[in-house]
């Protein structure tokens, strides 16, 4: 049954909307969002009904946004504007580019260890559709936690070691030997915290935010 | 080709449209685009927020929330002083270039 409240009329259309913007900047598609959804508030079917109407499709809109965004020189320029025609949308910026970056970042490694993963690395780098932050923290929260992991791990072989110190005996096999800190910590970032992180930058370009950073 | 024209010419002129707009008092965002698709200068929402993000990277436009004359809050843009100036030094070039156009042109403006 078609939910013809307000409410749902609302949110019937900031969902096309939010699939429409996938390929704008996330950040210029917060904010097209946010502007919208503000004018859609309230309980009035009528008047989100005329507002819809005036808005139009989300995908003109969409299609719009990408245009002004590629093609608009900036206010600063003293040059004539463009005559040739807008310019296409940069490979870099696109939902597809984004989402095989993301990929190859968190799985590259089982295909080719280490050079899978730094191809992924300098694909997310090179990506507009995440802010800095974002790449920042996927692509150094891996080894912020392998590093957790490391200190952690010598906090118990120091406690082994003042163990043995005052026992005598040797220490067990419970106590982490040094390799067994550099493969758990490799093992854990390349197996576990770096798909980890790929699969969160795949959700980052989905999910839509309430307001923009 | 006439819609290649009205384009270029909206092109240059839409973001200082904006300013303008601003210089009279802080705007949400579908009240500007309002008044900018009433005076076709952009065709949709879609077309003012890519001029606002290159008016506030410039420094010439900021927001803020504030609740609006329905009640719910919204996100307002004002000018910010360096935005006064840029709209300042607009005007004071709009006019004569549109007087030598349209002289060129073999047309009159009435100012």
């Amino acid at each position: 049954m078609i939910d013809r409240t307000a409410a749902g009329l609302r949110e019937d259309y900031l969902a096309r909307l939010d699939a429409a913007l996938r390929d704008v900047p996330h950040g210029l598609a917060m904010e097209i969002r946010d502007g919208i959804a503000e004018e859609l508030q309230g309980d009035d079917v009528e008047r989100v009904r005329e507002r819809l109407v005036r808005l139009g499709e989300p995908e003109g809109i969409a299609r719009e946004a990408l245009h002004a965004d590629a093609a608009n020189p900036p206010a600063s320029a003293t040059t004539s504007a463009a005559r040739s025609p807008a310019p296409p949308v940069p490979l870099t910026r696109r939902t597809w580019f984004a989402v095989t970056a993301a990929l190859v970042f968190g799985f590259g490694s089982f295909v080719i260890p280490v050079v899978g993963w730094v191809a992924g690395m300098a694909l997310v780098v090179q990506s507009g559709r995440w802010r800095r932050w974002e790449k920042a923290w996927a692509l150094l929260a891996p080894f912020g936690i392998a590093a957790l992991l490391g200190v952690a791990m010598l906090v118990v072989r120091a406690i082994g070691a003042g163990s043995v110190s005052a026992g005598g005996d040797s220490q067990g096999p419970f106590f982490p030997a040094a390799f067994d800190i550099v493969w758990s910590g490799l093992a854990l970032t390349f197996l576990v915290a770096v798909p980890a992180a790929s699969l969160w930058l795949l959700l980052r370009l989905r999910t839509p935010r309430a307001t923009a950073d | 080709m006439a819609a290649e024209i009205g384009a270029q010419l909206r092109r240059g002129v839409a973001e200082y449209c904006v300013l303008g707009l601003l210089s009279r008092e802080p705007m949400y965002g579908w009240r500007l685009a309002d008044e900018l698709g009433a005076a076709g200068l952009i065709a949709s929402i879609g077309t003012l927020y890519p001029l606002l993000g290159r008016l506030s990277d410039n420094g010439w436009v900021s927001s803020f929330h504030a609740p609006s004359e329905s009640g719910p809050a919204r996100k307002y843009y004002e000018l910010t002083p360096d935005g006064r100036q840029q709209l300042s030094e607009f005007r004071s070039q709009w006019m004569p270039f549109a007087h030598s156009v349209a002289g060129l042109l073999g047309e009159e403006i009435r100012s």
